[in-house]
């Protein structure tokens, strides 16, 4: 006898619900600095702090705004928007500290406010807009957050790695 | 009670342009005015205020000095809390380390690398 068309698509059904298919995420770092808000890799993010007194080095690029002590050790404090070219950071008493580290080299980095860590799916990235100036050589892509507007993923190894460059250089 | 000996060196400590400075005490010859001697001139920037300086002697018979804005006094410090600068933080030669003062970083200065009169052999 031939089976009907409900016993056919029961023979095909499956079991149980199949699970969506994974979109592959990764997690994020995000914060504000002036008007614009970025994110890092989180692996890349060691630890967050207070402002610091900070004290001015000499002769070093202006991005380089002097040196902290953190947990016993010297380190560099960078503001991104005078190094990505975007203007300057201004130290306010709301201000953070996020130490980033990559490939051993760690520094600090000014940031007005901590917004927190946000999984971001790989697909919803976006190459960064054509005209971007010196600073899409240090960008990953950008994202239209649903909850933060557009957020700009930063290359934080690469960041780190043309600040020391730059830096020794002199 | 314990006999570990803790290791210590005196720094004298000034300012320049309100930032706070180290410098091993072993290298200042006195502290005196600025317009009185030759000056290494203002590597570490200017002082807003006061003539004061500290007055070095990189070789025999030669003497120079650093302009300041004043002498914060002599502090003996643990070689536990004097830290080297990490490479990002860049290679001015005459900063050569910082002690770490509590939350506050100073840095310390090797007066005699500050000095552009340096001769070959002090260079070597």
């Amino acid at each position: 006898m031939e089976p009907t068309p409900l016993q056919r698509a029961l023979a095909e059904a499956p079991e149980k619900t199949r699970a969506q298919a994974a979109r592959p995420d990764e997690e994020f770092f995000v914060f504000k600095l002036g008007a614009v808000t970025l994110a890092v890799l989180s692996k890349h993010v060691r630890e967050v702090s207070r402002l610091s007194p900070m004290t001015p080095l000499p002769r070093v690029p202006s991005f380089v705004l002097g040196v902290v002590g953190n947990r016993g050790q010297v380190m560099p404090v960078i503001d991104l928007l005078r190094f990505l070219q975007q203007g300057e950071s201004k130290a306010t008493r709301g201000g953070r500290l996020f130490v980033g580290e990559s490939s051993g080299l760690l520094v600090a980095f000014l940031a007005d406010q901590v917004i927190g860590l946000r999984r971001i799916f790989v697909a919803d990235k976006l190459p960064p807009p054509a005209g971007g100036g010196a600073a899409n050589e240090f960008l990953v892509g950008i994202v239209q957050h649903r909850e933060l507007g557009s957020l700009s993923l930063l290359d934080l190894p690469r960041v780190l790695t043309a600040a020391r460059g730059s830096v020794v250089r002199r | 009670m314990s006999d570990e000996v803790v290791a210590t060196v005196e720094i004298v400590l000034f300012d320049i342009g309100g930032n706070r400075y180290g410098a091993d005490m072993t290298q200042v010859r006195r502290i005196g005015r600025a317009d009185e001697h030759d000056s290494v001139g203002t590597p570490l920037g200017a002082p807003t205020s006061g003539r004061r300086a500290l007055i070095f002697s990189p070789s025999e018979g030669q003497e120079v000095c650093l302009p300041i804005d004043g002498v914060l006094g002599v502090q003996t410090v643990r070689l536990d809390d004097l830290r080297r600068l990490p490479p990002a933080a860049g290679r001015t030669p005459f900063i050569i380390g910082a002690w770490l003062d509590r939350d506050q970083t100073v840095l310390l200065v090797d007066l005699f690398s500050t000095n552009p009169f340096r001769t070959e052999a002090q260079h070597a």
